[in-house]
């Protein structure tokens, strides 16, 4: 473990208090001077945020050998064992730096709602400090909080600058998501009731850290327990049945809160099955793996459907990206470190470009006044410079080689291909439809007979939002032709989740050895152990 | 310790209450009569928290313990606050007879602290008698609104019945075990038919009390009719007396009868949270809809005392619950009381956002709080302990009932919030709110969300108290 300054909780205490700061303005009567200041002030603290997010990891890799692995662990209410325990190492960092560099990109971009003021940069920074903290958190309990606290901003930023409908969409989407994590709650009690049994210490246990050390839960408790855990999530990602709230939200919420729920809620799913679903509930997952392909895979072809009838915009993005998002869920339906790495891989991509194509979208829609295809057309030579960014944007949502789409889907259908063949070609069906839309969209909006007055050239895109797309853009491309690194990063975190289900019923190595340290049982592990726990892992791998 | 200390505080309450019937001038005051009452109400907290003993006493019908004296404290914290709140809206209210409704109060606290103190059952009667009889008077005490008066007579008919049955009850019990002492050790004397009538009996007449479903219809229509201030004081102090009461109960030989530890009551609790919930779902008055609340809220306290036969320390969860919601339910209605008495329907909330940024993050918190949402994390810790203890004690289902309940509680929970925030108000002025009120709601706000925060201090108080009434 590397102990850092400034502790982990600086990435949830920055952004959330430079917020709740951003609020004041708002008691205030006059609220509109506050927003530009506002505007500035926002910018510093989360681009603060992500500079301490890169400095920490800088440290913590910079000793050749090491494993990635930052952690903060202090008691928070001892009399149920739970602990406020932060954790970054390779799963939860590259969602942690898609959360900061989202957040930075939509606070920087002009778009802001016309009604809204400074509480716009505070929506934002709180839901920025809350989903890092959904992806930071490895006790149950504090994550619980987190997942339902990130949900206010979102909620809050729909219902006041929202579109005509904003109410329903934004009690529709507080009740799916309610509905689905009442349950994962009682899961999460009955979880530490039973460590508190098994550890035989007087509070609770909910810390997936010694959660993992204890002996497996019994097939028909994983089942029940599981499932639970399983719809939350799904609810939140959304997989296939379960994303009924999609397109009203993305419908009526403003571009930039569409942007930064669809690239980064959705993905506090994918990440918390990996962190606590797959080790939690380890024989469940592999029996249920056929169930999970089928899901993704169905989900991506009737997605991809989907979209192709829709004429509204928001609802094709909707669509599509229930279609991209079911990749991710055939990723995490089988053991395989590959196609699990392919899905981290995917979520993070899928999180930039689908907050890209919102943006762009959202300022063409802007721009014309439209929210349909058959508003658009023609804006190729009008706005050259959004059309060349949503011309990138489209070729990384259609995943085609060297953007980081294709990286992600390419490792997903190698590591599914031998668990489920039938369900991988279905999903690659999903992909030429996933193509025929997206380029459709291009079409009818960039080329064709124009339909607007708006003169040449006037209001393309300014040089910030330009310097906000190339920013996106550049990432995505980087990490298509180097993802290398990337993957090496996620794949080494990955296969400490999944290896206890892969040694099949066997009691795995790490698994054997954090049971032998669990009497020391402290809230963090020490470095040796993880370093051990790394060799354990490299050595199954060869 | 001496004999009167530990009447300390019913004594400081029921003299310091005769001052009000002096009648002069000075104490008609509206300032001078709310500030007396907030000394009084002071004093007795200060004495509860001095009742400090080593071992627990039990004498003239009181048992000081701590499980007593922490409910104590609590009643008279809300009391404090929902007098310091709602002092300025008694004009609003048009209550002119400003020592009468002080005198009033004082009674019912009084009455009140003698049903947490009461070690027998007769004891336990007459504070359930004071403190009935006053409220009856102080839900009329809007003497030109019909509602007031309808409300106080339903109140005291509903209330009469309540009574009778909760005293035949006592009788019964005397009858079989021939003492009124509420303890276990008679438990070993009677087992028969007459103890299970006893039993039920006094379990309805608390139920009534308390507001549980199927014995609630008193509740929405007192609590929409009486005054607001009289609502906020009746809703935390009632409540934590006859909960109190409840847990007292469950220690004695009724705790241990087959109803209580084969966990029937369970079906009381489930029944409870879902009719709350789903009547409180259809209201469109605030204060309605808080009232239906609190039968389903009641009903998740229940869960504390439903499976405390399994011995897993869910009485503590119960007082948890207790104590952070006492803080909500004084907090949304002494908003609601600080914003006059011609608010009572969901729509009159809109725009508040405008008219008091104050008030509207305050009632903000309190419904997230009682909805069990972040960052009021109050109502998310004491759901995470009750339904833990309902899981550690086997009761699965009666967990996911209960989580489902919060679910669909939500639905109407945030459609406050959402009409304050979100909906444009309609040409309604500014909100003024006093300076006291702004004190006693903050520092309601503030332990919603710090008792959430940091619930360890309260956590400890709670067990400690639950093991002083030996259902730990």
């Amino acid at each position: 473990m590397t102990t850092a300054w400034p502790p982990l909780s600086a990435l949830i205490a920055i952004p959330a208090c430079a917020g709740i700061l951003c609020l004041l303005p708002w008691f205030s009567r006059e609220r509109d001077t506050g927003a530009r200041m506002c505007k500035l002030w926002a910018i510093f603290a989360s681009g603060l945020t992500l500079v301490v997010l890169l400095a920490m990891a800088t440290a913590a890799t910079s000793q050749p050998g090491s494993y990635f692995n930052i952690e903060e662990a202090r008691m928070w209410i001892p009399s149920w064992g739970v602990a406020f325990h932060l954790k970054l190492d390779g799963l939860s960092f590259p969602f942690a730096i898609l959360t900061t560099i989202i957040s930075l990109l939509v606070i920087a971009w002009s778009g802001r709602p016309a009604t809204a003021g400074a509480g716009w940069y505070a929506s934002v920074l709180l839901g920025e400090a809350s989903v890092l903290g959904a992806f930071l958190a490895t006790d149950l309990v504090l994550f619980y909080v987190f997942y339902e606290l990130m949900l206010l901003p979102v909620l809050a930023a729909m219902a006041l600058w929202g579109g005509a409908r904003r109410l329903q969409a934004s009690l529709k989407f507080l009740l799916y998501t309610m509905v689905g994590s009442v349950l994962m709650f009682v899961a999460i009690l009955y979880i530490g009731y039973r460590g508190m049994n098994l550890l035989g210490h007087h509070g609770f246990a909910f810390d997936i850290s010694s959660l993992a050390t204890l002996p497996r839960l019994s097939f028909p408790e994983q089942v029940a327990l599981g499932i639970c855990f399983l719809v939350a999530f799904g609810v939140k990602i959304p997989a296939f049945p379960l994303h009924g709230w999609l397109a009203d939200t993305y419908r009526e919420a403003p571009h930039g809160t569409a942007a930064f729920t669809a690239a980064l809620l959705g993905k506090v799913g994918i990440y918390a099955i990996i962190r606590f679903v797959w080790p939690l509930f380890p024989d469940l997952m592999q029996s249920a793996g056929p169930i999970l392909a089928a899901i993704g895979s169905i989900g991506i072809v009737y997605g991809a459907l989907l979209a192709l009838t829709q004429r509204d915009i928001r609802s094709l993005l909707a669509y599509s990206s229930l279609s991209h998002l079911g990749f991710c869920v055939l990723g995490l339906a089988s053991a395989s470190e590959l196609a699990l790495t392919g899905s981290v891989f995917q979520a993070v991509s899928h999180g930039f470009v689908t907050a890209g194509l919102f943006l762009v979208f959202g300022a063409i829609m802007d721009r014309e006044g439209a929210t349909d295809f058959d508003g658009l057309g023609g804006l190729a030579k009008k706005i050259p410079v959004t059309a060349f960014f949503l011309m990138v944007l489209s070729i990384a949502a259609v995943a085609l080689p060297l953007t980081s789409s294709f990286v992600g889907e390419f490792l997903i259908i190698m590591g599914s291909w031998r668990s489920f063949p039938g369900w991988t070609v279905i999903a690659m069906g999903g992909v030429v439809l996933g193509a025929v839309y997206t380029l459709t969209a291009y079409l009818r909006t960039m080329f064709g007979p124009a339909k607007d007055a708006v003169p040449l050239r006037r209001a393309d895109l300014r040089g910030g939002d330009a310097l906000v797309l190339a920013t996106l853009v550049a990432v995505v491309v980087a990490l298509g032709v180097f993802p290398g690194r990337a993957l090496s990063v996620i794949e080494s975190a990955v296969s400490l989740q999944v290896e206890d289900a892969r040694s099949d019923g066997r009691a795995s190595p790490s698994r054997e050895f954090l049971r032998q340290g669990a009497h020391a049982r402290s809230v963090g592990c020490d470095e040796g152990r993880y370093q051990h726990c790394h060799a354990v892992v490299n050595r199954v791998g060869s | 310790m001496n004999a009167l200390a530990s009447f300390a505080p019913i004594l400081v309450l029921s003299l310091g209450s005769l001052g009000y019937l002096l009648g002069t001038k000075t104490i008609e005051k509206l300032r001078i009569g709310a500030a007396l009452a907030a000394i009084l109400i002071a004093v007795a907290a200060w004495f509860s928290v001095g009742l400090v003993e080593s071992a627990p006493v039990v004498r003239y019908g009181l048992s000081i313990t701590s499980f007593s004296k922490l409910m104590c404290l609590v009643a008279c914290c809300g009391a404090f606050v929902s007098v310091i709140a709602t002092a300025s809206s008694l004009e609003k209210e048009g209550i002119t007879t400003v020592s009468e409704y002080y005198y009033l109060t004082i009674s019912s606290l009084c009455g009140a602290l003698i049903m947490i103190f009461a070690s027998d059952f007769l004891t336990l009667f007459i504070g359930v008698e004071v403190a009935s009889l006053a409220l009856y008077c102080l839900c009329g005490a809007r003497v030109t609104s019909r509602r007031s008066s309808e409300a106080s007579m339903k109140y005291f008919l509903l209330g009469c019945f309540s009574s009778a049955c909760l005293l035949y009850g006592i009788a019964a019990w005397y009858g079989a075990t021939g003492s009124l002492v509420i303890a276990k050790s008679n438990a070993l004397i009677a087992h028969g038919p007459l103890m299970a009538l006893s039993f039920i009996l006094i379990l309805v007449g608390i139920a009534f009390k308390i507001g549980l479903a199927p014995f609630h219809f008193w509740v929405p229509d007192v609590y929409q009719g009486s005054p607001t201030s009289v609502t906020t004081f009746m809703s935390c102090v009632v409540k934590v007396a006859a909960v109190a009461a409840l847990v007292k109960i469950s220690s004695s030989a009724f705790g241990y009868s087959e109803i209580w530890s084969s966990g029937s009551l369970w079906i009381l609790s489930m029944v409870a949270m879902t009719v709350g919930n789903l009547a409180a779902l259809q209201q469109k008055s605030v204060k309605r809809m808080l009232a239906y609340s609190s039968v389903a809220q009641a009903g998740y306290m229940m869960i504390g005392l439903a499976v405390a036969g399994q011995g897993t320390g869910s009485i503590a969860a119960t007082i948890f619950y207790l104590m952070t919601y006492c803080a909500m339910t004084v907090g949304a209605f002494g908003v609601l009381s600080v914003m006059g008495p011609d608010v009572d329907d969901v729509q009159d909330l809109r725009g508040l956002s405008k008219r008091s940024p104050f008030l509207a993050l305050a009632m903000t918190l309190f419904f997230l709080g009682l909805a069990g949402l972040p960052p009021s994390l109050a109502g998310l810790m004491g759901k995470v302990y009750l339904f833990s203890s309902a899981i550690a004690a086997k009761y699965y289902g009666l967990a996911i009932v209960a989580a489902l309940n919060s679910a669909l509680a939500c639905a109407y929970y945030v459609r406050v919030p959402i009409a304050i925030y979100f909906q444009p108000s309609d040409g309604a002025s500014r909100v003024t709110v006093s300076r006291g009120a702004v004190l006693a709601l903050a520092a309601c706000a503030v332990a919603v969300v710090v008792f959430g925060l940091l619930p360890e201090t309260l956590l400890v108080a709670a067990r400690e108290a639950a093991a002083a009434v030996g259902r730990s």
